[in-house]
Order: structure tokens, then sequence, then C-alpha cells
């Protein structure tokens, strides 16, 4: 039951064009910010430079610009809110907009199975353009690179990378199904979404979402994703907020 | 049709693929800069720039002083490099693929330059069409075998 409507929910024409168009986009954008690099400002003291084996690879130059590029790609974010909040409220609204809502809610699925199918299909399409393009950047454009490359992709720094990530997607996410369920129009739930979430960063405060972008930074010199501050701004916020709107979507009526 | 999302990943996969050799047509020009520093031996203490390089590119190197100037490629652990500085040098020098690579030397001068001309080595460009050819291949298939 609950297959069929998140196989449903992800195969909607209209989304998948959406991250056909966009995710391409956003790989091009990580891309060039991370061919961008090249320059080396850095002099250091030492014996005569190392030479880098699987183990110690994590402390090279290469290494140290693979784990701080994606927080100098401003563009990358800015874009994956914009299509994590597009997604989330075509899910959540289009439906209704539209009015075949009335003949899908009338089928035997709970409303607590249409919902988590919607959540669940919105998170992997967020997942999609954002964890994938970043793990696609690292193994693609650096084939000369596989002696070490595995390492670096497999080193914690990497994979809290990927954690800091996965809260922005899924802090931006449950903002955008907040709004998608509360207003009633799907240009309205958009913008608010966007401009909730985008608007801190234009004003460089620094909150969330885009604190988790500056958190790569914090990675690097051994800070961690599982911190408190980290932990409740991505994981204890975000799941309050999509409680929130389960409670709006359970009770609220249908269009 | 059917399987709408599993057609998507591909085509959304093989777009991926040929954006980034877009990526590295827009970055061709673009110029990165190294220094400039002061790289030495002292008492048996170097004093060297260590980069990053993605891709094949050209380094464009000058510099004063005196001893020879070294380019380790800190990946392979080659020595790419070792020109004599009698006082001044000024080279192009081919950095072969993507790596960390260190400026160092045994006497002690000023070095100054920058990296462009960027290409995706042959390696890179192989995986990258292999890589496209495969999921044409797939998708192709897949839909001959699911339109409907």
């Amino acid at each position: 039951m609950k297959g069929n409507l998140i196989s449903w929910e992800v195969g909607d024409p209209l989304k998948v064009l959406v991250a056909v168009i966009t995710v391409p986009v956003l790989s091009y954008l990580l891309a060039a910010g991370y061919l961008h690099s090249m320059a080396g400002l850095a002099l250091i003291h030492g014996n005569e430079p190392p030479t880098f084996s699987p183990s110690t690879a994590t402390s090279s130059m290469s290494a140290h610009w693979l784990f701080v590029y994606p927080s100098l790609v401003p563009g990358f974010w800015i874009l994956l809110s914009l299509f994590t909040s597009v997604i989330s409220v075509l899910t959540f609204r289009y439906d209704r907009d539209r009015g075949y809502a009335l003949s899908l809610y009338s089928l035997p699925y709970s409303k607590l199975g249409i919902y988590l199918s919607k959540v669940a299909s919105t998170l992997v399409f967020a997942v999609l353009a954002s964890i994938f393009p970043l793990i696609a950047v690292a193994v693609f454009l650096n084939a000369d690179l596989s002696p070490v490359l595995w390492s670096l992709l497999g080193s914690t720094t990497f994979l809290y990378e990927l954690v800091l990530t996965f809260y922005f997607v899924f802090f931006v996410l449950s903002v955008s199904v907040l709004f998608g369920v509360l207003f009633k129009n799907m240009f309205l739930s958009f913008l608010a979404a966007f401009f909730v979430t985008v608007v801190p960063y234009f004003s460089s405060l620094m909150l969330p979402p885009f604190s988790f972008v500056e958190g790569f930074t914090a990675v690097l010199n051994g800070g961690t994703p599982f911190s408190p501050a980290n932990a409740a701004a991505g994981l204890a916020l975000p799941i309050t907020l999509l409680l929130l709107s389960l409670v709006v979507f359970l009770r609220g009526d249908v269009v | 049709m059917r399987h709408r999302f599993l057609i998507g990943l591909l085509v959304i996969m093989i777009l991926m693929l040929m954006s980034f050799l877009a990526a590295y047509r827009a970055n061709e020009h673009v110029r990165g800069y190294i220094g400039p520093g002061k790289i030495q031996l002292e008492s048996g203490r170097l004093s060297y720039i260590p980069f990053h390089s993605p891709g094949w590119a050209l380094l464009n190197i000058s510099c004063n002083g005196r001893g020879s100037l070294l380019l380790k490629d800190q990946l392979s652990g080659r020595n790419l490099l070792d020109i004599p500085v009698e006082p001044h040098v000024s080279r192009v020098v081919v950095i072969p693929h993507e790596g960390t690579y260190s400026l160092y030397t045994n006497g002690s001068m000023f070095c100054s330059g920058y990296i462009s001309e960027l290409y995706p080595t042959s390696r890179t460009q192989g995986v990258l069409w292999v890589s496209v050819g495969v999921l044409s291949v797939l998708l192709a298939f897949l839909l001959w075998r699911w339109w409907s």
C-alpha cells in the first residue's frame, strides 16, 4: 500500500521534470566551483614535502580543497533550497490546487500514510539534488586521484559534511512542508518558504539552514554535526515542524 | 510510461556528466595564483608552497634567488622539475594531472606564479565518456522495454 503511494509520488511527471532540469544545473555549479580552485597561497614550514599514501592523504591540499569547496559555492546552496521548497510545495499543494486531491483522498489510503509517503518522496528528491552531486563531483572529476580517492570519500570529514548537507535539505524541507499545509495557495507557500530559508543568508545572519554550510569549515577543525546545537537545528527542529504540519494535515480539510 | 523516476534518474546522471565537461570548459582560462612566497632550506628545515591542481594545467612560475627550483608531485612522489635559479628563472611547466604539488628548493628564493589552461586528463575524460556511453545505452534499452 505505502509502496504504491511512494512510487506514485516520486513518479509524478512534473516533479521528475523539475528534477531533470535542476539537478544537472546544481551539479554544474558544484563542478565549476570545484575546478575554480587552483590557488596556493599557503606556505608550510617543515621537512621535505611528504608523499601521500591512502592513509595520510586526508592532510593533502587536494583533500583540503575537496572538503572546503562546497562552502565556497553559495549559488549551489541557494538553488538547492529553491529546488527543495519547489518540490515540497509541489508535493503538498499541487494536487489540492489542481483539484485531483479530492479523488486521491477518496481512495482507501489513510491520511497518515499519504502524509508519510509525501514526506518520503520529497526527501528522496532532496537527497538526490544534494548528496548525490557532492559524491558525483568527488568521484568523476578525480579519476587520477583514484589510489587515494576512496580513503578521502570514507574519511569522517567527508561523511560529516554529508550529514550537514542532509541537515540543510531536511530543514528546508520541513519549513516548506509546514507552509505547504498552512497556506491555501501554491505560489504563496513557495514564496514564504523560500524567503524564510534564504533571507537569513543574504542578511548574513548565522541561522539555519545556512549555518550548516558554515559548519563545513568547523568540521575540518574537528567539529562534529552531532553537537547539541547542530543536532537541535538539523534534526529536532525539523522533526518538530514536520509533526506540526502532520497535525495541520490530519485535522485540516482537503482542498 | 512505467518507472518514470528511474528513467528520470538516468537522464539526470547523463546530463550531470555532460555538465561536468561544460564546467571544465568554463574554467579553461581561469587563473589560480600561487605565492608570492619565500621558499628556502634553512638549517634542515624547508619552507615550501603546496597547491592543488584540479586537472591537466600549465604552471607559469617565476623565481628570484639562488639554488635549484624543485616541483614534487605529492601523490606519486615524483619530481617534475629541477632547474637552477641563478638568480632569475621564468618557466612554464606542465602539471600532468589533478593532485597535490609542492614547490620547494635547496637554496632560497622568492617565487610567484599562476596556473591556467585547465583541461581534464585523458583518464578523467575516459571515465566521463564511458559512463555517459554506458548510461545512454541503458537508458535506450529501458525506454525500448518500458515505453507503452
